[in-house]
């Protein structure tokens, strides 16, 4: 071989290496090489139409869909261990608060073209029509409904009942209530995930004992119940299934549950972490976080090391996470300011805020 | 059922290197050394043959990041024009085959290439990305992130939360399972345009089905804008394969 091909060959090759390396290097999936966003299982969102999901109060289904309602005020666990220890429906904090519109801007599982509301003190859930942007039903549950989540085949509606210590079951269709799951006494039901099978959902016990639920969907009873130390908040289950990540908001901390066994098999010191949620291809977990400081964060985690890799700041009190359908947008409610952010999550910046009323606790995009 | 297997990922000095990313880099590789290893078999110019696969590889790539911005995040385009162009973001099967075939068209209609030659070209095209593609879709298997409704099925992937089917594994056996019958075919004598023909209306057919599998998907007119292409695929596929049945006639009464 002469020395003009050696070359020639050992160019290419390394070319070809080169090549290679870049690719590896920029692309981790069909979905973007950084931050892809967003819930394969459930998305229904469009783009353009988040003034409509600001103005429902909705909470983001497809992102984050697990909600929970609050004033501008964040409730501290102690304000919400009054309300479970004598478990008598009677919250001392919100009693505190001005009365609120029905249906509460509390929680909702868009399933176009429902959207479903936790009206935290009708104590039911509402039923948005997103075509007329009418409500078409109201659906009594238990006390306090602080969460509403759609199972992944859309067919069962599941609702935390902070005060009275169960989950009611409603078929989504019929708009019935089919079931309700007593938890044990003095329980705060709050977030709710479920497993990309639908077959258990992880809730979010927000006392100051807290603890995850985990509830066999088919025969709603409790499965699990994990301990934390704190007051668990918000719950989002890895894509795969395989991880569920609790945010202790009391505890300063991001627990991360093995779905196989249901034991914690990590904890990430957060400090004040809420709103919790993954990308689509399980990569990135973000939180919400510093939501009692002035000025909260957006968190984001290394999804296979649950390394902090990146804080933004946001707004005050950032209790919401959205995102757009296609994952290039983050949109975080700062119930405490009178704007929402919107982060890219190619550039991992914030790009713009767009104006809103204060107090918005939760966001959706909605498919009409 | 096959089991799930986890993207593998390289970390050096706290980069990460991802496999995905390094089957896409072989599927153009692939792709591109396969095209002029048969367009020297096939006696096509050589020189015309390397501007054509080159300039179709990189328009198609760069325009199948290009159209999903603009079908599916048009709010991106508002904001950041210039993200059209950041092809290292996002991409789109069938945003590439458009800009694939536009790109072929006009280089053929510059070149004036002869409207046998045409075909010829084409064909080949389609047989070098059919074997590219079963590169591309296995990085696709292996990110997941082409995720299926829940399923049972022989042809399911064991996720860690439940069997469901994953439509990256789905198109990449499809693709093999085409490519074998390109091979076959290619054995012997065959008219100009049949790769290209059969490449259009099977994949179109199978891209109706898949996408009905799909769990999150934009609907148009009650469909996918992907399975709006694939219907566009289908038809422009049979008339491919009419014509070519067409000039057979005319030979064998000839």
């Amino acid at each position: 071989m002469n020395r003009s091909l050696l070359f020639r060959r050992l160019f290419t090759s390394l070319a070809v290496t080169l090549f290679i390396a870049l690719f590896s290097f920029l692309f981790a999936g069909c979905n973007g090489g950084q931050h892809p966003v967003g819930d394969a299982a459930d998305g229904d969102n469009a783009e353009g139409e988040l003034e409509e999901g600001l103005q429902g109060g909705a909470h983001g289904e497809g992102f984050d869909p697990y909600g929970y309602p609050r004033n501008a005020r964040r409730e501290t666990p102690e304000d919400t261990d009054a309300v479970d220890a004598d478990n008598n429906g009677d919250d001392p904090s919100q009693d505190q608060r001005e009365p609120e519109p029905t249906p509460q801007a509390a929680h909702a599982a868009p399933s176009a073209p429902r959207v479903y509301f936790a009206n935290l003190n009708g104590n039911a859930v509402d039923v948005l029509d997103t075509g007329t942007y009418s409500f078409i039903a109201h659906v009594g549950v238990g006390q306090k409904p602080r969460g509403v989540a759609l199972t992944p085949d859309r067919r069962l509606l599941f609702v935390s009942n902070s005060a009275s210590a169960s989950m009611t079951v409603v078929d989504a269709a019929s708009l019935q209530v089919t079931a309700t799951i007593a938890l044990p006494a003095g329980s705060s039901p709050y977030g709710i995930a479920f497993t990309p099978d639908g077959a258990s959902a992880y809730v979010a016990n927000f006392i100051t004992a807290g603890s995850v639920f985990v509830i066999d969907v088919a025969t709603k009873t409790i499965k699990a119940n994990i301990p934390a130390s704190g007051s668990t908040i918000h719950v989002a289950v890895s894509p795969d299934g395989t991880r569920a990540f609790a945010t202790n908001i009391a505890g300063n901390s991001l627990m991360v549950i093995d779905t196989l066994t249901n034991t914690v098999i990590a904890t990430v010191p957060l400090t004040n972490a809420d709103a919790v949620a993954t990308s689509t291809n399980g990569r990135w977990i973000y939180v919400t976080t510093d939501v009692l400081a002035d000025t909260g964060k957006l968190t984001i985690l290394d999804g296979v090391t649950y390394a902090v890799v990146q804080t933004v700041p946001v707004g005050n009190l950032p209790v919401a996470l959205a995102a757009s359908r296609d994952g290039r947008f983050l949109f975080v409610a700062n119930a405490g300011s009178t704007f929402v952010s919107q982060f890219s999550t190619r550039t991992n910046t914030l790009i713009r805020t767009v104006p809103s009323a204060q107090g918005i606790q939760a966001l959706t995009y909605v498919q009409r | 059922m096959f089991p799930y297997i986890a993207q593998p990922v390289l970390e050096i000095a706290g980069q990460r290197f991802y496999a995905f990313g390094a089957l896409v880099a072989l599927a153009l590789l692939v792709g591109c050394w396969f095209f002029m290893r048969r367009a020297r078999r096939e006696h096509l110019d050589q020189r015309f043959a390397r501007i054509f696969i080159v300039s179709v590889a990189a328009v198609a790539f760069f325009v199948s990041h290009a159209l999903k911005v603009v079908i599916y995040a048009p709010m991106l385009l508002r904001e950041k024009p210039w993200s059209v162009l950041d092809a290292s973001q996002d991409m789109y099967s069938f945003g590439g085959l458009v800009g694939g075939v536009l790109t072929a068209a006009w280089l053929m209609h510059r070149y004036r290439v002869s409207p046998r030659d045409r075909w010829r070209y084409l064909d080949n095209l389609a047989f070098a990305f059919t074997v590219g593609w079963i590169f591309g879709r296995a990085g696709c298997s292996l990110s997941h992130d082409h995720i299926g409704v829940p399923s049972n099925s022989l042809l399911a992937v064991r996720f860690p939360g439940g069997s469901r089917y994953d439509l990256g594994l789905l198109e990449l056996i499809f693709t093999g399972l085409l490519a074998a019958v390109f091979f076959r075919l290619d054995r012997r004598p065959r008219p100009p345009g049949l790769f290209l023909g059969l490449f259009f209306l099977t994949y179109g057919i199978f891209r109706v089905w898949r996408d009905q599998l799909e769990v999150d998907v934009h609907r148009f007119l009650g469909s996918s804008p992907d399975q709006l292409f694939a219907v566009v695929s289908v038809a422009a596929g049979a008339l491919i394969l009419v014509k070519l049945a067409r000039e057979r006639q005319v030979r064998a009464v000839a």
